[in-house]
């Protein structure tokens, strides 16, 4: 492998481990947006999906929970369709903490733009 | 039992006991809808290979079901060698045999007297114990655990009464879902000669030492040792044989037989002879000395009739199975899987 190539690599590897840092945050910040109106596990992923927040099963369902775990999601088990499903949808502890989420966010993105030189909006 | 049925039970075994109920409803009830999104596209029923397909997108159970456990430490050395879904099982592992190494190498300090002994009689094992650990688990997380067609949701098994997971075969049917009824899995060779390489260390390192401290080697110990290594080495080679001549079930069975054979007779031996380690001059040896003498054949004689019924039970087993097995069928039908049996 030449030289440019190992840089190549080793920027893509750089990359995509900070763009997994940074899109952890913002998935758990989609979630509870979403959430402001109830729904069950798999309907929420195609709505986010179709949305453009790719995300799978297998980090959403564990992250549902965590976000229970912590209050600020509440989940109810309901049968529709012939089958049990489990709806979830923000707790008041919930809606508070989107809020000075969304707001955090806006900021940094101000912030962002600013220290990149970017025009103020 | 229909695929996800299966699948979803297989996720359930590696969940906190806790949790297990809640989560396989919410996990099959998703794998349901997107069957029924996936057939309302395609206007029609799934085939199973499809329904397979989606169910090996979702990957292995046991990595499922680390998700929810929430532990991600992983070994990693560059890139990750070994994920967070098989880290409990392995840090296990590990501890199980630095414990072992622990009390060995505790009564080589008592035994031996000196502090450097018994590191040695420490360190050197665990250093060998966790390189081979270590490289068996990376070898299982990248042969079953990141290749998604390194198992296959069709025969992936719960650790239900249906398999037994005491036994080698059953943990590799339940790890990768295959089953070769009639050939020894490659997975079960490699696993048995891990362990046995391990168990080959162990008794090579505790050896046959001219004196240790104030007492020595007594018959029970020195007349079987050797006698006791051919019966390793020999172990130790059914499952070589058997990686490169999976379909040799019946040498498997048999050498198995004739191991434990082999095992009951010099531990019988063994125990006739008595005396595990002996006082080296016992006119000189104090009261104390010579309790802890007592005391070290005691617990040892208990341990090799122990032992001894235990493998008297396997040997039984063993050969009812040889009996059992009949001729051996021929080389092509022998790699057959669960699927045609």
């Amino acid at each position: 492998m030449s030289a440019v190539e190992t840089t190549a690599t080793n920027a893509d590897a750089a990359f995509e481990n900070l763009r997994l840092e940074l899109r952890r945050g913002a998935l758990v910040l989609a979630v509870l947006a979403r959430l402001g109106t109830e729904h069950y596990g798999y309907a929420l992923r195609k709505a986010l999906v179709d949305q453009g927040m790719d995300i799978d099963e297998n980090t959403l369902y564990p992250l549902l929970r965590r976000l229970e775990t912590q209050g600020l999601l509440d989940s109810t088990w309901r049968e529709t369709d012939s089958r049990p499903k489990r709806f979830y949808r923000l707790s008041a502890v919930g809606e508070e903490v989107l809020d000075r989420l969304l707001k955090q966010w806006r900021d940094l993105d101000t912030t962002i733009r600013r220290i990149n030189g970017e025009a103020s909006e | 039992m229909t695929l996800v049925e299966r699948y979803v039970r297989a996720v359930r075994d590696f969940l906190p006991r806790g949790q297990q109920d809640d989560i396989t409803n919410e996990l099959a009830d998703s794998i349901q809808s997107r069957f029924e999104d996936e057939e309302v596209v395609r206007g029609r029923p799934l085939t199973e290979d499809e329904q397979v397909a989606i169910l090996r997108s979702l990957g292995h159970p046991m990595a499922v079901a680390a998700r929810y456990r929430g532990d991600d430490r992983s070994v990693r050395f560059g890139g990750q060698l070994i994920g967070p879904e098989l880290f409990p099982t392995y840090l296990t592992v590990l501890r199980i045999n630095l414990a072992i190494t622990l009390i060995i190498g505790a009564v080589s300090l008592i035994v031996g007297n000196s502090i450097w002994s018994a590191i040695a009689g420490v360190v050197v094992p665990f250093v060998i114990q966790f390189t081979i650990v270590t490289l068996l688990f990376i070898w299982v997380d990248r042969r079953w655990l990141r290749d998604p067609d390194g198992w296959d949701p069709r025969t992936v098994n719960s650790m239900g009464p249906d398999i037994d997971v005491s036994t080698l075969d059953g943990l590799a049917v339940q790890l990768i879902g295959k089953q070769h009824t009639r050939a020894v899995a490659i997975t079960t060779s490699v696993l048995e000669i891990g362990l046995l390489a391990l168990a080959l260390t162990f008794w090579l390192a505790i050896g046959l030492p001219e004196q240790i401290g104030f007492v020595e080697p007594g018959p029970g110990w020195a007349d079987v040792w050797l006698a006791a290594t051919v019966v390793i080495l020999f172990a130790l080679a059914i499952p070589v044989v058997n990686l490169f001549r999976p379909t040799w079930t019946r040498f498997r069975v048999a050498g198995h037989a004739l191991t434990d054979i082999a095992s009951i007779a010099i531990l019988a031996v063994s125990l006739m002879l008595g005396s595990w380690v002996v006082l080296v001059d016992p006119a000189s040896a104090s009261a104390e000395q010579q309790d802890l003498v007592e005391l070290i054949n005691t617990i040892i004689r208990i341990s090799v009739a122990f032992t001894l019924v235990l493998t008297a039970i396997n040997a039984a087993l063993e050969i009812r199975r040889l009996v059992r097995i009949g001729r051996p069928r021929s080389e092509a039908a022998a790699v057959s899987n669960v699927k045609d049996t």
